[in-house]
């Protein structure tokens, strides 16, 4: 199930809301959580919930022995670690590494089609952080399965995020309160979210894709505005989800993280990286930078270590030479800003520094969204080109590329922190906060009328 | 201040809440049937059931429900399609303007339907590339070419869907694609010499032909089936008011036809009529001819007029000795098939579509000729007739 579908939005979240308040105590609430979580997951996966049980009560079980039994819990912690490890490696990566054997050494190993359990790669981290912790002796064991599963399985973020560390919610699972405040500010940052997925990003999707899945090669200026127009839809797209999942939570009375801080406005792309898809930025950090030595090492140690975190990064969002090109891209592009052009970088005026980035991270995305490497390059050779001839036709007879094109303007004025300004411009002020509810409002009644009116609606960080 | 905050809270709780009666009154004012302005039907809530939900049909069928069902749906989602189509008109009106060159040949309108040369009027499809469905053109023929002790025709529709109109000379190879797969006694094509010709014979905004042209398809089936028979007609033209914005208009939105609907009718001998097992009256022939009809501005008038859809439409003239004739057709032999069945004792119009609904069972040609005494097999219709996979958005036939 998708937030933005008819079904979530008209059945099961009133179905979960109306349970969740009306049951009274925390046991009870978690309760419900879950068990609705457990519906929300099997709606799309209704044999994969066995695997997301089965972690659950493994992780957790080692989770207590690791208390029990101090001298055993390195061992425990592999066995773990294998498991969680082994189930995101078997069916992430199992086709990939056969494939990838067979196109090297042209053997003829049976090409495996392996479903993807939804959102493995999101509650797989999530337990990971959990058993690691508890190991570390940084947070001690949950005792309740109840409240643990709770937390795995929390359908606001369990498919595609924000990474919710257990230390973050640790507390809110056993004691939260929830105020009207809280409901409503949660409420309105559902509906924003929803009109960035179903407003911004499901249009900008449109173009990108009539682009980069056209039969015969679009002109330049097509491929541009196609890759445009997708930097456009997986920020709208992904930040809108966590608005949605951060929204939620706070209905429920927790508070998770923010995942994304405008990320387009970054000025270098060390900074972007500090700004996009943060819970995933700092899960990486926490459990593989710094164990691995961090920074606080000899400089080809570091760079070492950066090549590793950027590979796995790659290697996380999909099985696919394109996912580890990507992850490379950024690793260099690191390593060049820490040790080559740091200094150079500080005398560029801010506003250049702004652009170049966001061109960096444009041609980023041009490489994770080819469907192969071959492809990448026959959209480079394309767009490097620089001939735009054709490019009106191409739109022209492309009905659903050039119907969205007119929000591009929008949503790249959606990137700029406006509405912080505002906030900042008039703090406590009563009309903004009224405006707010307002505009959240009519963008949830909008976005019921497109999602009536639209077909194409997938989430992109889903299949993650 | 704060009381001003915590009401304004609680009104937008209380708008929330009530947003999502648009579905939950759904159970008590009931769900509808069809949809008018898209011509079909719609998908119901579904039961729940174990096998259904661990398939993923139980979840698809509910989006589908709740996203048809939805209070004033209907009407939101004309207004949004609506609303991109003015958009897009603008954004082409934009672009033309920059770069003339862009004022030839097709231009799209929607996702699959176009505008030819700049005509402001007309919306068409495309040709797509039909041939790589040869099994399933193959499967729908099999049992036709089986069928033994009777006579078996064709007559093919050429319309848009596959008549590319910047290489006309192309045209008559999908009719030549889609005979090859059959054993016949004869077979024929409703074809256009280019754009031009082609708009004389359909409507501006509807897939079907106009009553132009089903009067010459008319003449060319009854050539093919009974060459020695004179046909009837030429009728009596009728124009009316209403400016008739059809299929085409109706999923794209756009009203763009300047074409008033012409009814056609015919004096034919009396004849019973069963439609699905009862009798009836197909079509409402009188009362457009009296001006009894609906003036909303996409209303189905083909449908209205000439009649609409069923899974089995008999006709008895009470005459013997002519022959029984089946007619296996798509909605282009609706205002043709009182005048084809007026050659013949008895016509069994069957719609494949339908069929199936109707008679609880897949239609069995084999079996229904027997069953009937039928000596006579037209098969009649468009690209989709034998390939009902390629269907556009909303567009049916």
């Amino acid at each position: 199930m998708v937030f933005s579908s008819l079904t979530f939005l008209f059945i099961f979240l009133p179905a979960v809301l109306l349970f969740y308040f009306l049951l009274p105590g925390i046991k009870a609430k978690n309760a419900v959580l879950c068990l609705f979580s457990l519906v929300f997951y099997a709606w799309g996966e209704p044999v994969y919930i066995l695997l997301m049980l089965a972690s659950i009560l493994l992780n957790w079980l080692a989770g207590l022995g690791m208390e029990r039994f101090p001298r055993r819990r390195k061992l425990l912690l592999i066995l773990v670690l294998v498991f969680n490890l082994g189930a995101i490696g078997y069916f992430k990566y199992t086709g990939f590494f056969f494939s990838s054997l067979n196109s090297l050494f042209s053997l003829h190993l049976p090409a495996l089609q392996i479903a993807l359990p939804i959102g493995i790669s999101f509650y797989t981290f999530q337990i990971l952080s959990y058993v690691i912790d508890v190991y570390h002796g940084r947070t001690a064991a949950q005792k309740n399965l109840l409240s643990l599963a709770t937390y795995i399985t929390m359908f606001p973020q369990l498919v595609a995020g924000p990474i919710v560390r257990y230390e973050t919610v640790r507390e809110e699972l056993t004691d939260r309160h929830i105020t009207l405040n809280d409901f409503t500010e949660g409420l309105s940052r559902f509906f924003f979210g929803l009109g960035k997925k179903v407003l911004i990003a499901n249009q900008m999707a449109l173009v990108a894709d009539a682009v980069f899945d056209a039969a015969a090669l679009p002109p330049a200026g097509a491929l541009w505005i196609g890759a445009l127009c997708y930097t456009m839809q997986i920020y709208f797209d992904f930040s809108g989800y966590s608005d949605m999942a951060i929204g939620m939570g706070r209905m429920f009375g927790f508070h998770f993280t923010e995942n994304f801080n405008y990320p387009y406005t970054a000025d270098s792309v060390t900074d972007f990286w500090r700004r996009w898809h943060i819970s995933l930025s700092s899960w990486f950090r926490e459990y593989v930078y710094i164990p691995l030595g961090g920074n606080r090492c000899s400089a080809v140690r570091h760079i070492f270590n950066m090549l590793v975190v950027w590979l796995l990064t790659g290697l996380w969002h999909g099985a696919a030479w394109t996912f580890v090109l990507w992850g490379l891209y950024y690793g260099i592009l690191l390593i060049l800003e820490k040790y080559v052009l740091g200094g150079v970088l500080n005398r560029v005026p801010g506003v250049i520094r702004r652009i170049i980035t966001f061109l960096l991270i444009l041609f980023g995305w041009i490489i994770f969204r080819s469907e192969s490497l071959p492809a990448l390059g026959r959209f480079l050779s394309g767009a490097f080109s620089f001939n735009f001839s054709g490019t009106g036709t191409f739109f022209m007879s492309t009905a659903s590329a050039l119907s969205p094109l007119i929000l591009l303007p929008i949503a790249l004025l959606g990137c700029l922190p406006w509405t912080r300004w505002l906030a900042k411009r008039f703090p406590a002020s009563g009309v903004l906060s009224s405006l707010r509810l307002a505009c959240a409002f009519f963008i949830w009644l909008t976005s019921i009328a497109m999602l009536l009116g639209e077909s194409y609606n997938p989430f992109i960080y889903f299949r993650f | 201040m704060k009381k001003q905050k915590t009401a304004l809270q609680i009104c937008f709780i209380i708008l929330f809440t009530a947003s999502l009666l648009l579905f939950w009154l759904v159970p008590f004012l009931g769900q509808k049937e069809t949809s008018e302005t898209e011509n079909r039907s719609l998908a119901r809530l579904p039961a729940f059931s174990a096998d259904a939900f661990l398939a993923g049909t139980y979840q698809e069928n509910l989006e589908a429900a709740a996203g048809d069902q939805l209070l004033f749906s209907e009407e939101i989602r004309s207004f949004v399609k609506g609303l991109q189509a003015s958009v897009l008109a603008f954004e082409q009106d934009l672009l033309r303007r920059l770069d003339p060159s862009l004022r030839d040949g097709y231009t799209q309108i929607a996702e699959g339907y176009y505008a030819y040369r700049g005509d402001e009027h007309r919306i068409v499809e495309k040709p797509r590339d039909y041939e790589e469905s040869a099994a399933e053109v193959a499967a729908f023929a099999r049992p036709f070419n089986e069928l033994e002790g009777v006579r078996r025709y064709l007559y093919f529709i050429g319309n848009s869907r596959v008549i590319d109109f910047d290489h006309p000379e192309n045209d008559g190879r999908i009719y030549e694609w889609i005979r090859s797969f059959f054993t016949l006694d004869g077979a024929s094509c409703f074809a256009s010499d280019g754009y031009e010709d082609y708009c004389r014979w359909f409507y501006q905004t509807d897939h079907h032909w106009n009553d132009q042209g089903f009067y010459r398809g008319y003449q060319e089936i009854l050539k093919l089936l009974k060459p020695d028979d004179a046909p009837a007609g030429p009728g009596e033209r009728l124009e009316t008011d209403a400016v008739f914005n059809g299929s085409y208009a109706r999923v794209t939105k756009s009203l763009r036809a300047d074409e008033h609907f012409v009814v056609r009718s015919f004096d034919l001998p009396k004849y019973a009529v069963t439609l699905n097992g009862k009798r009836g009256t197909y079509g409402k022939l009188k009362s457009y001819l009296s001006g009894r009809f609906s003036s909303e501005p996409l209303t189905n008038h083909y449908a209205n007029c000439y009649g609409g859809d069923y899974g089995e439409i008999v006709y008895d003239f009470s005459t013997e000795d002519r022959g029984r004739l089946l007619l296996v057709a798509s909605s282009y032999s609706n205002p043709i098939n009182a005048l084809i069945a007026s050659h013949f004792d008895r016509t069994y119009v069957i719609d494949l579509r339908y069929y199936e609904a109707y008679a609880g069972h897949v239609f069995d040609p084999s079996a229904y000729v027997k069953e009937h005494s039928i000596d006579t097999v037209l098969l009649l219709g468009d690209i989709r007739l034998f390939l009902p996979g390629t269907e556009t958005e909303g567009g049916g036939d």
